[in-house]
């Protein structure tokens, strides 16, 4: 069979150090774990796999559950693009006994439980400031069921006597949204994976508890048959999954195989050229090249990693990281070709630079500017030292550098630290398993606690385009709940203002420039220090019998494990 | 009012039984939906068919004729204005994309229109914004059966600003049938030095007006809907004469933007200051290539066959006719139903808006109101349209169904229809 044409059968076998960081599409917020989901959970809308990043159509999303993308042409759209009307396909089954559809009903399920207070949504400001009445809701069920460890019938029974006013089901196949305002990225919002449908079931559920992992449905070509998280996932097609009412994904391989342990690039990139396994997980190890690759998307919205988050309500060093000044001292220090010549000895085959803003190029809100100039971007620690003097702490900090305990990541915790170490500031490195630390992060009361100081994410826009928000609502606007994205706790009234008036307005020049405004703001308040921006692809190595792995730009590069398939081994 | 030529007794007094069956019209179907599309007269397809097979291998010289200066001429006078201000297009969108791009605005004026206005104003408002950095405020009118003429003008006085260069408003909405106090509005417009536009799409064939009296600086109207001239027909209307006792303001810069005989060198001719015609603003408009003499002809006899039955007559049944239908709406489905205005006379178009389910929570149902629509075409021939328009203080968007009256309509037909109307209506809630 020519490797142009689809083969059915095999198992597709990715092998290295990630985790997801929920199995729960509701909270879910890792690439890795939406590269999972979009396995067995469908959205509204999706994005389709398009091999040319330069395609307009790659960023564009489509239909997915929804049978056409809502316009003020085909009555989905209301003249004054407040009221979105979506209709559903129909066919499309949960993988139950017996199989049934998803309806509207699913999906108001799966808003609801967005909100949920023991492991929600983390960029549920998306959601919260676009449609009427969630924010209501969310508050209103913060309230009802304050505590993290909520049985499934206290959340159930908050969600099933409390409707979302803004969201209403007009019968099973057509679902309105009613808007605060116009949002012309809402089609990007549903198409995230917190937006998917939730099944009758999960309202027996805690979310993403343990056994909502042994229970989890699908209504997409896979389904979850073993799943132990930081170790193992193996999905099998879903029987019930029909090709004629999903046209995006596919069905080709038999399974699909996670084994998640420590290992280094090197170690995962024997394993796939040596057969035993097919392609990567999480680690970046790269198709071999010889020229530095060049930009594949044209500009295509960059992506920040590594940064580095300051934990604002660290109650460490007598609460030294709350003042904007300590952080603004440090923001200083930092090597970021020292970081880059990490990643390059790692032959990340993608094209990087050091970052100096929150909005990284080719994101809309993007204006090229240093409020940290350093030569050569080599960092300036005595400037460090003195600004710290300055801010009263003369004789240093002590901080806990909290990093993931793979790939290029302790060596670039290490390389950070050193920064700091000639400023005069102590560090303790804090390693932590892939499988535990957005998880991790994702919890304020871990923050609040002083678990850490100084971490180093990535983040990596929602999507593409139209995305003034994917950095800058997420990462800095105050939210200070589990699942929460703003993983420093960081608030300034000022920046949540200009946010809501960025997202008010439709004037494109004008978002832009409150976009910036919020970018200037949040780097003079040094809330994060950006170190690299990465353009938005990396030629992952693939195993000699993968076929058509196409890297999505919105699942960080990482393939559509939904089109590909695997050619019979020689 | 409108000069009324070429006068046919005939048609003036004749019955409207004999009017109907001028129409390409199946008797066994309600049309009560002119807004979207009108119907035809045999003589207008005849028209059609007839100068089309003229010109069909036809070596003439189209240039001149396809100017239509005696069309324009004889259509213009319908509406109290000139050749030269007249203008056939094809359709109301076109004379309205024509009307905004040729104004001269930019980032430091700003557009008041309404939220009621047709997709072709709003987005080509847009496109202006987005281009020329032009700011554009939107008002939603009030609407339902208590409004009031002084209301509509009030919500558009609150929301005028010293930036504001355009008041732009339909003449008839589209959505819930409000006749706008058009001249209230001018005098208004006037005040604040202020151009206005009327989206005239639902006018010319029902509504006998007099645009110089009215005080608009320009129009754009459909010749398809209630005028029952061909598809792919419109009239532009701009003012290019000043009379003061109408409208005193000078006449505005405007940029003739589609025109094959707009000057290769140089500029037109200066505009006039008085009302005496010193620039054929008409024919630089009128000029943009190769042009449907068929359907400009059948247009013309549109217009002809009109002033044969009489404008005026016309107008008085059409509006007696949607009175009617308000009040059989009144009566079924009760008064609070109702999008249109009642009480105040002076807002009455022949164009009914009302909800027609029991339950509130149905008007914000786009798939109900589809629904019903959809059946009574296919269950019983009546044809209607749903629209969908904001409504102040509401956070939903509204759904209403709509019905026309227009000459080729009977008291009896209108009766039945809302009577199956309601009926459905019950089954549905």
């Amino acid at each position: 069979m020519s490797s142009s044409e689809p083969r059915r059968g095999g198992t597709l076998r990715l092998y290295g150090p990630g985790s997801m960081d929920h199995l729960d599409p509701a909270s879910a917020y890792y690439a890795l774990g939406h590269q999972v989901i979009r396995l067995f959970a469908r959205q509204l809308f999706t994005y389709p796999a398009v091999r040319d990043l330069r395609d307009w159509r790659a960023i564009a999303p489509v239909p997915d559950v929804a049978v056409e993308v809502p316009t003020t042409y085909n009555a989905g759209l209301s003249v004054n693009h407040l009221t979105y009307t979506v209709r559903l396909r129909r066919g499309v089954l949960w993988d139950t006994t017996p199989p049934r559809e998803v309806t509207a009903h699913d999906f108001v399920r799966g808003f609801k439980r967005m909100c949920n207070p023991v492991c929600g949504a983390g960029a549920i400001r998306y959601f919260t400031s676009t449609i009427r009445g969630l924010a209501e809701f969310a508050s209103a069920y913060a309230a009802a069921v304050p505590h993290a460890d909520a049985t499934a019938a206290e959340l159930a029974d908050f969600q099933n006597r409390n409707e979302i006013s803004g969201i209403r089901v007009l019968d099973p196949w057509t679902l309105v949204f009613e808007l605060i305002r116009p949002a012309s990225d809402f089609v990007h919002v549903l198409a995230m994976p917190f937006a998917s449908a939730a099944p009758v079931e999960y309202d027996a559920l805690v979310p993403d508890s343990d056994r909502f992992r042994r229970e989890v449905r699908s209504n997409g070509p896979y389904r979850v048959v073993d799943y132990d998280h930081g170790r193992f996932l193996r999905l099998l097609r879903n029987p019930v999954w029909d090709k004629g009412a999903d046209d995006v994904r596919n069905q080709h391989v038999d399974a699909v195989e996670v084994v998640m342990e420590r290992a280094d690039p090197v170690e995962v990139g024997r394993r796939i050229t040596s057969g035993a396994a097919d392609l990567s997980w999480a680690s970046p190890v790269t198709e071999p090249y010889d020229a530095n690759p060049t930009d594949p998307g044209n500009d295509l919205g960059y992506a920040l990693n590594p940064y580095l988050v300051f934990n604002t309500v660290s109650p460490n060093n007598g609460g030294a990281l709350a003042d904007p000044g300590v952080r603004r001292a440090l923001a200083w220090a930092f090597d970021k070709v020292a970081v880059l010549d990490i990643y390059d000895r790692l032959a990340a085959g993608t094209v990087m630079r050091p970052a100096r803003s929150a909005i990284p190029p080719g994101n809309f809100g993007y204006e090229p500017f240093d409020l940290y100039p350093t030569p050569g971007d080599r960092g300036d620690p005595d400037r460090c030292r003195a600004l710290l003097a300055e801010a009263g702490h003369p004789n240093g900090l002590t901080l806990t550098f909290l990093h993931r305990d793979v790939d290029a990541n302790p060596e670039v915790a290490k390389s950070c630290a050193a920064d700091l170490e000639r400023a005069g500031i102590t560090v303790d490195l804090l390693p932590m398993g892939h499988a535990d630390y957005y998880a991790h992060l994702q919890d304020p009361a871990n923050a609040e606690a002083g678990a850490w100081d100084l971490t180093s994410p990535s983040w990596t826009p929602d999507w593409f385009g139209d995305n003034g928000r994917a950095f800058l609502q997420p990462m800095f606007q105050t939210n200070r709940t589990r699942g929460t994205s703003n993983y420093g706790c960081y608030s300034n009234p000022e920046v949540d203002e200009l946010i809501e008036e960025a997202l008010a307005t439709v004037d494109e020049d004008r978002a832009h420039r409150i976009w910036h405004r919020v970018d200037e703001l949040v780097m003079r308040d040094a809330a994060i220090v950006p170190v690299l921006e990465h353009a938005p692809t990396i030629p992952h190595l693939k195993g000699a019998r993968v076929r058509n792995a196409i890297p999505m730009p919105t699942i960080d590069r990482w393939f559509d494990l939904s089109n590909l398939w695997l050619e019979q081994a020689p | 009012m409108a000069l009324i030529t070429d006068f046919d007794s005939g048609l003036a007094t004749a019955s409207w039984d004999r009017v109907r069956d001028l129409f390409a019209l199946d008797p066994a179907a309600t049309h009560l939906n002119t807004g979207t599309i009108g119907a035809m007269p045999h003589e207008v397809v005849e028209t059609y068919d007839r100068v089309t097979r003229e010109w069909a291998g036809s070596l003439a010289n189209i240039y001149p004729p396809s100017l239509y200066p005696e069309h324009r001429a004889l259509i213009a006078r319908d509406f109290g204005v000139d050749q030269d201000e007249m203008v056939i297009c094809h359709n109301a969108t076109e004379g309205i994309s024509r009307i905004i791009a040729g104004l001269d605005l930019g980032p430091d004026d700003a557009v008041l229109t309404t939220t009621h206005e047709c997709f072709s104003v709003l987005s080509n408002f847009n496109l202006a914004h987005n281009r020329f950095g032009v700011s554009v405020d939107l008002v939603t009118p009030p609407s339902g059966p208590d409004v009031t003429a002084e209301q509509v003008v009030a919500a558009f006085e609150a929301a005028l600003t010293p930036r504001t260069k355009v008041m732009a408003f339909a003449a008839v909405t589209l959505y819930t049938g409000t006749r706008m106090p058009i001249r209230a509005l001018c005098d208004l417009a006037q005040r604040h030095g202020v151009i206005t536009i009327a989206d005239a799409a639902l006018m010319p064939g029902v509504l006998d007006v007099d645009l110089r009296r009215l005080g608009l600086d320009f129009m754009a109207g459909s010749g398809s809907k209630f005028q029952c001239g061909p598809l792919g027909t419109g009239l532009l209307y701009a003012r290019n004469k000043v009379f003061p006792e109408h409208n005193p303001l000078p006449l505005p810069r405007f940029w003739p933007v589609v025109s094959t005989w707009y000057p290769l060198l140089g500029d037109m001719p200066k505009r006039t200051t008085t009302s005496v015609e010193t620039c054929n603003l008409g024919d630089y408009l009128q000029s943009a290539g190769s042009a449907s003499i068929g359907r400009a002809a059948a247009l013309a006899k549109a217009c002809e066959l009109w002033n044969r039955i009489g404008r005026r007559r016309i107008e008085e049944r059409a509006l007696e006719l949607g009175w009617h239908a308000k009040r059989r709406v009144v009566e079924l489905f009760g008064e609070a139903a109702l999008y249109s205005p009642l009480h105040d006379a002076r807002l009455h178009a022949p164009v009914v808006a009302f909800k027609p389910f029991r339950d509130p929570e149905d008007a914000w149902n786009i798939n109900k109101i589809m629904a019903f629509v959809d059946r009574l075409e296919a269950e019983h021939r009546i044809w209607i349209r749903w629209v969908e328009f904001p409504v102040p203080g509401s956070p939903h968007a509204h759904y209403a169904a709509r019905v026309c009256t227009h000459l080729f309509n009977d008291h009896d037909e209108i009766d039945r229809a809302l009577k199956v109307m309601a009926r459905l209506a019950d089954e549905m809630s």
